[in-house]
């Protein structure tokens, strides 16, 4: 009986030492004290398309849940997409010029399979070029995978299908013999292949 | 395949109507209503009840959002209030992660967790909910903390919680996990239910070779705590059958080969208590029988298994079993076993996928390729037990947008069991659901009336169409089966994992429409 009493003396003793404390709010701040990093909702990307010769600067923001919007403005390699989608016997080329520098503007609406920064990622990211003075406009789903290495650096690589639409040249006869006399809007297709890294804020 | 699905449906209502019994009962259903976030997959997990207040919990699948909102109903299904959770804590604006909610002792605790990337630790909070205003108390109290410094692989945490029978005793389970699930760290927490801290064990380590698949955690009365564990030796020891699901129109162009566990596996009991650093490990095996699915349950001083059976070598059900085990030395006795009869267990495979399944095992006697869910062992007010066993087959498919599961759950077998324990009788409730990504309307629930037990469930008819069933299973085990409601656009049906059980042993249910626009409650009142 007595080393019962004992055991319960014990126990009741334990209990009030062992009891984990509860906090106000402001007691509680330490706790949640992670240098902002879960704060860290925003992105500055560069980013490369070896393919089609795009250097780009992104910057992306958390929208909802597991959403963000990545709005980018880069620069275009005229001579890459010249070589590309001018070729000899190319139906519909674009009017570009063969040498020079384009611009280009994005707008993506990116949806990650988990939350925010989880790896695998669709996005719809129109797209508006301006190459040689001409306008192209290109549209089409993209997917990517993106690695964050100690909650600050991010890796990122997308590709996907796009569809662009602009002005061809009007192909006439010989080799690059063409003029630019064509008005109607055609269509072509357009693969990019994007290479980022960026840090998180 | 499909003729045979109509016409076991055709035949099961001819029966069961043949030998009807006049089922007395009044439905009341609520107005429908939307849920804010409903265009998202909800599910609805019961909280509880105080004072005929019934307390839900509406929570969007993890898949797609993270919003939570407790509601609650009266008996006559009127919603007193409603309130989404705010999980950002509120001075710091950080976002917590929603861990759990649990009612105990006539408070609603919500388990909570935030990342510290800083400090790499997981840390684990409590508050409490006033169940008046629903709103979260301000008091946060850290009730655990991992850390996971060390462990470069960290993925996520989880938190597994359990009330023991007589609701004196709360146990959580914390553990951090790699990409793959595995377990890099656990702790287990054991309270009273004034959240008091009873025991902790800081360094949870199972000793076993091979693979532990973790079925359920349990604690009992006196705050002991028991795993029952999977344990296989080869976790890759699988045979495959080709399903083909060319009944099941979306599926159609699916048909694939789809993973059976060999039998080699066997089940284990770990406990765990205060003052005692090792964890005990008792085997549960049966002379000259292979256990296929187990579950179990604490009776007085004992705990208490019951479950289905194979013959040795073999994965196929046939039989069901009930014993006790001595928690203290983990010797099984009273073992009672029950032969099913081959025809009991209808396949619903074709010849094709039976064949295949065969012929892939190497075994012509294999004939089931079923997982099964066993229920815990419940007491009926005349002194009997019953248990129930429901096939079930999820099949998780490769889809161009990713991936979906098939959620397919066939037949209920009831076994009653007599005052010692023996078995008494076997039933069969015939059913067909299917779902893909929404298991919340398959199943079903079953509760005792008037010495009836009772059994609810949606049933998936012609054209992928479904019908809410309410079967009744009386005394001598004749069966009543009504039908409650049909498809009909935007009609709602039946949430059977998210029944509250009333004190008169009517039950009030949950309903939603196939596409989460509309939702109400129903309640089942017998006369």
């Amino acid at each position: 009986m007595l080393k019962l009493r004992l055991a319960l003396s014990a126990t009741m003793i334990l209990l009030l030492f062992t009891s984990l404390p509860a906090f106000s709010q402001s007691d509680a701040t330490k706790y949640f004290d992670d240098g902002g990093i879960s704060n860290r909702k925003k992105i500055i990307k560069l980013g490369f398309d070896p393919l089609n010769g795009e250097k780009l600067i992104t910057f992306e923001k958390h929208i909802f849940d597991n959403g963000s919007f990545e709005y980018g403005l880069g620069v275009v390699d005229i001579g890459t997409q010249f070589r590309l989608f001018n070729k000899p016997d190319s139906e519909r080329p674009i009017q570009i010029d063969s040498t020079g520098l384009g611009y280009t503007a994005t707008i993506a609406l990116k949806v990650y399979s988990e939350g925010f920064l989880s790896h695998f990622y669709i996005c719809i990211q129109p797209k508006i070029t301006v190459m040689s003075g001409n306008f192209l406009a290109s549209f089409g789903p993209q997917f990517g995978y993106q690695y964050l290495i100690k909650n600050r650096v991010t890796i990122s690589a997308e590709t996907g299908g796009s569809v662009r639409f602009y002005k061809p040249y009007k192909y006439t006869s010989g080799i690059n013999s063409y003029t630019n006399q064509d008005k109607n809007i055609t269509f072509g297709f357009y693969f990019p292949i994007l290479i980022k890294a960026g840090i998180l804020f | 395949m499909k003729h045979l699905l109509k016409l076991t449906i055709f035949l099961s209502f001819i029966f069961t109507n043949c030998f009807a019994q006049e089922l007395s009962f009044e439905i009341k259903s609520s107005e429908k209503f939307k849920e804010k976030f409903s265009k998202y997959p909800i599910d609805i997990d019961t909280i509880g009840s105080i004072n005929n207040r019934h307390f839900l919990l509406f929570k969007n699948l993890p898949k797609f959002r993270n919003h939570y909102s407790i509601t609650i109903i009266d008996d006559s299904l009127n919603v007193l209030n409603k309130k989404e959770l705010n999980l950002i804590q509120p001075g710091i604006n950080k976002e917590k992660k929603f861990e759990g909610i649990l009612m105990i002792n006539q408070k609603i605790a919500l388990f909570t967790s935030f990342i510290n990337d800083k400090n790499k630790k997981h840390y684990l909070f409590r508050q409490f909910i006033n169940i008046e205003t629903l709103e979260i108390e301000p008091e946060i109290t850290l009730i655990g903390e991992l850390d996971y410094s060390s462990y470069s692989k960290f993925e996520r945490a989880n938190l597994t919680f359990e009330v023991s029978p007589n609701k004196t005793k709360i146990m959580l389970f914390y553990t951090i996990l790699n990409s793959n699930y595995e377990i890099l760290n656990s702790r287990i927490y054991v309270y009273n239910n004034e959240f008091s801290l009873l025991w902790k064990n800081e360094n949870v380590g199972f000793n076993y070779e091979g693979h532990l698949s973790y079925e359920k955690f349990k604690i009992n009365n006196s705050g002991i705590v028991f795993l029952l564990g999977k344990h296989y030796v080869n976790k890759n020891d699988i045979y495959y059958v080709n399903f083909d699901f060319s009944y099941i129109a979306q599926f159609k162009n699916y048909a694939r080969m789809f993973p059976i566990e060999k039998p080699t596996f066997n089940y284990q009991l770990y406990k765990m208590e205060d003052g005692n650093k090792n964890i005990d490990l008792y085997d549960l095996k049966l002379e000259g029988r292979f256990i296929r699915n187990l579950n179990f349950s604490f009776l007085d001083d004992s705990i208490i298994c019951n479950g289905i059976y194979a013959e040795p070598g073999f994965i196929s059900t046939s039989g069901t079993f009930v014993f006790k085990l001595n928690p203290y030395i983990g010797n099984i006795y009273d073992v009672f076993t029950q032969k099913f009869d081959k025809d009991l267990i209808s396949q619903g495979f074709d010849k094709k996928e039976l064949a295949h399944f065969k012929k892939n095992t190497g075994k012509m006697n294999e004939w089931d390729p079923y997982n099964y869910t066993i229920s815990e062992l419940k007491n009926k007010k005349n002194g009997e037990k019953y248990f129930t066993i429901e096939q079930f087959y999820d099949v998780t498919f490769s889809t161009r947008g990713g991936s979906t599961t098939l959620h397919l759950n066939r037949d209920i077998f009831v076994l009653t069991l007599n005052t010692n324990n023996s078995f008494k009788n076997v039933s069969k409730i015939s059913k067909f659901q299917f779902n893909n990504d929404n298991p919340q309307l398959n199943s079903f629930y079953a509760f005792e009336q008037n010495n009836s037990l009772n059994f609810i469930f949606n049933a998936t008819v012609k054209d992928n169409n479904i019908e809410t069933y309410l079967v009744s299973l009386d005394a001598n085990s004749k069966q009543n089966q009504t039908l409650l409601s049909e498809y009909k656009k935007n009609s709602t049906m039946i949430m059977p994992k998210s029944v509250i059980p009333l004190s008169d042993s009517s039950i009030i249910y949950p309903l939603r429409d196939l596409n989460w626009n509309y939702f109400n409650f129903q309640t089942i009142k017998f006369k």
